[in-house]
């Protein structure tokens, strides 16, 4: 049994949807009843669409509901086209395409800039807005009488019939779905997941917030567009009404009882809404009261989806059946650092205020490649302030931060991560639902660049990247110590093996600058010592290591310069001993006198 | 590489899918003429019973009128011989339900000989394409501009009086009355625009000057701003198309402007039950409608005199609830025609022969219909040809059984 | 003056939506869609109690605001508290939304029911323009909750409860606010707000039931533009709102109103993404 389902486990997971597609493609070749058949063409178009909107709020982590009216661009285009002479239909759906790409563009640029509810909003209102903007173009599109008169479309010059038009929908929905799934599952889709989780995680890992966001909600408008056509073309007859407020909602109440962090969950929901709100006709004037109860109860009962639950069924019956079976993990990799090359970081007179508090003023900081530059300081003494601004997320007020000489300040944090500058966290920022091996090879996303197109075909220099990425990631879990966590979930980790996961995915982007956030706090002394000595290797091996870290035992040991900050200023630097013996430093500052420091070792949180 | 061949079958999937496909094409389901020729003869009404609002009430009203219509007939006798069943479908008011549930209907073993639909218009546009290939009789009450030309529709009559012949009353009407300078208010549904762009080119052409027209959303809250701006332009009267809570809103607008204007509303304005209820619930006989007059067929106000339209309101009150006026009450009128025509032809199977059948003067006549007395259906035009002494212009009154006291 | 009178008091029904979005907010970090369609049934309460059963008003509106706080505490039970993600309170709320539409036309049909207004409804001249007399009660009636929120909130412990809820859950738990009750209630008082506010709200907009449709969306609207959260954004969002409706209407045509307030929406979001009493923090990371 366990075997069993182990092999049928190593089966690539893209079969099963695409067996299921056969059986749909084959279901009017076995007599399936025509009611059956059309079910399942509108649910494949509302399928398309759902999967726009789960590009979108399930990975970009953005409500943007404008899928409906991309809907309505393709589907009127097509019309459009079709009445003027050309119903060929592959031409009307790269019109179709375009067209809502183009609303998806239009839309896309100012309101990603909103974000949030006021992106959800201002998308709602945008599709309140569709039989206004179709009636302003009456004689074109019919207004709000729907626009008639589409002809039936045509294949290579062919009349297509009903079966064939089927036929047509589905393999549309399978090369879509195939284009998704390859996304997804590429480092674009974990950059997006990343995104969704922690827009400043992201941003830190190079991965521009906008253009992803804005690339995420403009591949969403293309199947929106498909089924406006394939819509257009099926009843040939377009109104207003088949882009009401209402569908949209169908659209929003599929993605989220599928799940819409998913690829697969967008045809399960289309399948319950199409089929269940099909129901509701026959209960006739209790049908509102009935389909209200469908979405709260469906609202209810799925959170995450439909496909969380699926996935979270899988995952158990993985393990228990690895657990049967004796099933061993590949052996890790080996734990070698190469030579990298480090940076010059310098801050020069860094000031920065929040309202009227002075966070920051006149701070200058140097820190040389191949050493490690430890700032320390009481809490509120401006470090993590000193980290972020040199990552990029605040501006500073006066003062310049260079790398090797290039003016960074001012400069966008993922650019700032892009010139090679990677950090941890304090509080560690792990994503959700990424396992610890993506996790770490989502550090890599800025490092080498692959086009979302190649991803979606599969070129050649998707697999070359992918690879790298895969060795890489592999390396750095070594170094910390992970290998045997790589396939287990990554936010499921406890603290201190999130600390080492940070570690390794800010280092596997081979960054020249590593800033480390109080990395060793919640870490046991096993994991410090692993720590410690990886440190001490990148040091070696050339690159620049900037620690800012509470405990005061372990920054003596390991760095080279020691910054004490306080209240925004440098009180002192030098060498570990100097600042060791430096009394004002010990008592006014750290509040200790080095004896109790040892009692000290790992026991901060903040 | 493993990837590389999975793409090639990929694509090959595809392709073969697309090349069965082809292969399997060219027979769609060929209806296999009719629905068969023994046991009870079965009409299928469509109707927005669970859709949103007003439009229910509607449907509730446009179904009982089918039911009562069926009982009509079989109260005398059925046709040919042969019992008339019904059967309800509710199409929420929406055209893609609407298909949906009409491809089931005659993939089903039970293709209807008749199907009638209670609009609106999307859904009669969405349904009567399919209906036309399933060569099937239909009664539709939500007119398209294609809904009623034999041409397109062979097997489609509209039930409801054309728009233009509504406006031809309007017309008259506006005559009759001395007005020369009209202002029109329409709303934003399929049919509101269509009156506001047609109202306009017909007083037009028929010499009024049209000092102003204006749209309002469905959904607004208050009209006052779109009747101030008719308002500036001083017109003599105020042809106004509005229904449900709208209407509400747009009569406390002219009550505010404190515009003393006559209004003239359409039939959409006498289909609105809040004018025809009394104060505290409705406006009825407040002063918000002291200058409102608003079109109906002669049939919708009550006449002790009209003996068969009493009857056949009866009839509906039995059969169910008349939520609304009785213009919206034409399918009662559908199986009296069908009755006509198929006595006529000698057989209810032959779609064609009762096609015919109905262009016949002296079927129309003899179906004795009652909502309209003569639908004047032609050759060129499966179209009522209501003439304006078939309406009245009158005040609101209330409303019983569908009909103004 | 007229229209901008007119434009006003439409302007403060979408407020009281917004406040009632508000406050849910506030205190949840998401959003009842349902609360438009309370107010569509704190309307009918009304129609039911004065127009039927002619009952005093002062009567009718604290029945209503008992009925309405009820329907709510009730969908706050089955719709919001069993709900784990933010996402999924919108599909659950949307449905609560669509059954009590449902519910009213089962009662009372779809047809819209007038309500009178307590103090006559007669149009009256004031300042140069016309209005109804509800009207000018809307107006005072919102400004004066949005003060007397806005003071309740600054000074009572459940006031500051409520910011220390939406600002930050966690610290409001430490400090010792019990978070879920406090949810709960805020959430039955926008119940009982809209219940109350049904002899005001009928009377304008007459008691039907896609009221609740025709609303939700402009309460939205008003809300995005005056800020999340912010009770004096949703008076001056809904002052926008109305008037740029009213004005464009009636001077651009009746098809440019929605189109207009999307346009003065757009701009204002373009300059302060956060909407106008919002203000924006500083990202921390």
């Amino acid at each position: 049994m366990a075997s069993l389902w182990l092999k049928l486990r190593a089966i690539p997971g893209w079969v099963w949807p695409l067996l299921f597609a056969v059986i749909l493609i084959l279901l009017p070749f076995i007599g399936a009843p025509y009611p059956m058949i059309r079910q399942v063409e509108l649910t494949i178009m509302l399928a398309l669409i759902v999967s726009g909107l789960n590009l979108s709020l399930g990975y970009a982590g953005e409500l943007a509901m404008g899928q409906v009216a991309m809907y309505a661009a393709g589907a009127y285009a097509a019309g459009l086209v079709s009445k003027a002479g050309n119903t060929d239909l592959l031409f009307q759906l790269l019109v179709g395409a375009a067209a809502a790409l183009v609303v998806g563009l239009i839309s896309g640029i100012p309101g990603l800039r909103l974000g949030g509810w006021s992106l959800a909003m201002t998308s709602f209102f945008l599709i309140l807005l569709v039989p206004d903007v179709l009636s302003l173009f009456k004689s074109e599109t019919g207004g709000r009488n729907g626009l008639s008169g589409i002809r039936p479309a045509t294949l290579f010059g062919e009349m297509i019939d009903s079966r064939t038009y089927y036929v047509i929908i589905i393999v549309v929905g399978i090369l879509w779905f195939a284009a998704m799934r390859n996304m997804i599952v590429s480092r674009h889709g974990i950059a997006l997941r990343v995104l969704k989780q922690s827009p400043v995680l992201a941003s830190s890992m190079g991965i521009s917030v906008f253009r992803t966001k804005l690339s995420a909600y403009a591949m969403g408008a293309i199947p929106a567009g498909l089924a406006g056509v394939l819509f257009a073309n099926l009843d040939l007859f377009l109104s207003p009404e088949a882009f009401a407020f209402s569908f949209a909602m169908t659209v929003l109440a599929a993605s989220i009882f599928g799940g819409s962090a998913s690829v697969y969950g967008a045809i399960v929901g289309a399948f319950v809404l199409q089929f269940g709100m099909n129901q509701s006709t026959n209960f006739q004037e209790y049908g509102l009261i009935i389909t209200g109860t469908f979405l709260l109860i469906g609202g209810v009962a799925f959170t995450g989806g439909i496909s969380a639950l699926a996935r979270l069924l899988v995952r158990r019956a993985d393990a228990a059946a690895r657990a049967k079976t004796g099933y061993v993990e590949a052996p890790a990799s080996e734990a070698i650092v190469e030579r990298r090359e480090g940076a010059l970081l310098r801050t020069d007179n860094v000031s920065k205020a929040f309202g009227g508090n002075q966070a920051l003023s006149d701070v200058s900081v140097e820190a040389k490649p191949g050493a490690v530059t430890a700032i320390i300081g009481p809490n509120g003494s401006g470090k993590t302030t000193l980290l972020n601004m040199i990552s990029g997320f605040y501006r500073t007020d006066q003062g310049t931060i260079t790398i090797d000489g290039q003016a960074v300040h001012g400069l966008s944090s993922f650019r700032v991560a892009r010139s090679g500058v990677s950090r941890t966290f304090q509080t560690p920022n792990v994503p959700e639902k990424l396992t610890v091996l993506e996790a770490v090879e989502a550090g890599r996303y800025a490092r080498d660049r692959s086009s979302i197109l190649a991803a979606v075909l599969r070129l050649p220099s998707y697999w070359r990247v992918t690879r790298d990425d895969r060795i890489e990631a592999e390396r750095a879990l070594a170094l910390v110590g992970l290998s045997e966590q790589r396939h287990a979930m990554a936010d499921s980790l406890p603290l201190g093996n999130r600390r080492l996961l940070e570690v390794a995915r800010s280092l596997v982007g081979s960054p020249k600058v590593l800033l480390l956030d109080e990395v060793a706090s919640g870490l046991d002394e096993d994991e410090i010592e692993v720590l410690a000595s990886l440190i001490l290797r990148l040091r070696d091996s050339g690159m620049t290591v900037v620690l800012v870290e509470h405990n005061f035992r372990l920054v003596l040991r390991l760095a080279d310069v020691i910054y004490v900050l306080a209240q925004g200023k440098v009180m002192a630097q030098g060498t570990p001993d100097e600042i060791e013996n430096n009394p004002r430093v010990m008592e006014e500052y750290l509040g200790v006198t080095p004896e109790d420091e040892a009692n000290q070792t790992g026991g901060h949180h903040e | 590489m493993q990837r590389i061949r999975v793409k090639a079958a990929f694509a090959a999937l595809a392709v073969s899918a697309l090349a069965l496909a082809g292969c399997a094409g060219g027979d769609t389901t060929s209806p296999d003429d009719n629905a068969s020729s023994e046991g009870p003869i079965r009409v299928v009404v469509f109707g927005g019973i669970g859709a949103e609002g007003i439009l229910a009430n509607n449907a509730t009203t446009s179904v009982t009128a089918a039911q009562a219509s069926v009982a009509a007939v079989n109260e005398m006798g059925g046709i040919l011989g042969r019992e008339v069943v019904i059967d309800v479908i509710d199409d929420t008011a929406d055209p893609t339900v609407a298909v949906t549930r009409l491809r089931e209907l005659m993939a089903s073993d039970e293709r209807p000989h008749v199907v009638m639909n209670s609009g609106p218009s999307t859904v009669a546009d969405a349904m009567i394409p399919i209906l036309t290939q399933e060569r099937v009789l239909s009664f539709n009450i939500g007119p398209t501009p294609t809904s009623g030309d034999p041409s397109v529709s062979p097997y489609n009559f509209d039930l409801s009086a054309s728009v233009p012949d509504y406006l031809g009353s309007f017309t008259y009407e506006l005559g009759e009355r001395g007005y020369e300078n009209v202002a029109i208010l329409h709303g934003s549904s399929a049919y509101g625009e269509l009156f506001g762009s047609l109202t306009q080119e017909t007083f037009a052409e028929a010499g009024f000057t049209i000092s102003g027209a204006q749209g309002y959303d469905n959904a607004s809250l208050d009209m006052t701003p779109q009747l101030e701006s008719l308002q500036a332009t001083n017109p003599d009267v105020l042809v106004l198309d509005a229904y449900g809570a709208p209407l509400g809103y747009v009569l406390q607008g002219i009550e505010r402007l404190g515009w003393d204007i006559p209004i003239m509303g359409n039939t959409s304005v006498s289909a609105t039950g809040l004018i025809a209820t009394e104060p505290p619930s409705g406006v009825l006989g407040t002063d918000q409608v002291r200058n409102l007059t608003m079109q109906v067929f002669k049939s919708t106000k009550f006449d002790p005199a009209a003996t068969e339209v009493n009857e056949a309101v009866e009839r509906m009150a039995a059969a169910g609830d008349i939520l609304s006026s009785l213009i919206l009450a034409y399918n009662y009128d559908g199986m009296l025609l069908v009755k006509a025509a198929a006595e006529s032809a000698g057989s209810i199977d032959d779609v064609d022969a009762l096609a015919a059948a109905l262009l016949d003067e002296e079927v129309q006549q003899a179906a004795n219909t009652q909502m309209i007395s003569w639908y004047r259906f032609t050759a060129d035009s499966h179209t009522p040809h209501v003439a304006p002494e078939d309406f009245l212009f009158i005040g609101p009154g209330p409303l019983v059984n569908g009909q103004y006291q | 003056m007229t229209i901008i009178m007119s434009g006003l008091a439409i302007g403060a029904v979408y407020a009281l939506v917004a406040i009632g979005y508000n406050i849910v907010f506030l205190s949840q970090k998401t959003f009842n869609f349902a609360q438009a369609a309370l107010m569509m049934l704190g309307a009918f309460v009304a129609y039911m109690g004065i127009a039927v059963l002619g009952l005093p008003w002062w009567l009718v509106a604290i029945v209503a605001a008992i009925v309405i706080g009820g329907v709510a505490a009730l969908e706050e039970v089955v719709a919001i508290r069993p709900v784990k993600d933010h996402h999924n309170l919108l599909v659950t709320t949307l449905g609560a939304s669509i059954i009590m539409e449902g519910v009213a036309q089962l009662i009372w049909g779809g047809e819209p029911r007038r309500v009178p207004f307590f103090l006559g409804d007669g149009v009256i001249d004031l300042a140069g323009g016309r209005v109804y007399p509800v009207e000018i009660a809307l107006v005072i009636v919102v400004v004066l909750l949005v003060v007397a929120l806005t003071q309740y909130s600054k000074r009572s412990m459940t006031g500051i409860a409520l910011l220390g809820m939406s600002e930050d859950r966690e610290a409001a738990m430490l400090r010792g606010v019990n978070v879920r009750r406090f949810a709960f209630w805020a959430f039955v008082f926008t119940g009982v707000l809209a219940g109350l506010l049904g002899v005001l709200v009928g009377p304008k907009t007459y008691a039907v039931a896609t009221l609740g449709a025709a609303l939700a969306i402009k309460g939205f609207v008003v809300l995005a533009i005056g800020g999340f959260g912010s009770m004096w954004g949703t008076l001056v969002g809904g002052l926008i709102v109305g008037l740029t409706e009213a004005l464009a209407a009636r001077y651009i045509g009746g098809d440019f109103a929605n189109l207009s307030v999307f346009f003065i929406l757009i701009v204002i979001l373009m300059l302060k993404p956060t909407g106008l009493f919002t203000r924006r923090t500083e990202r921390a990371v």
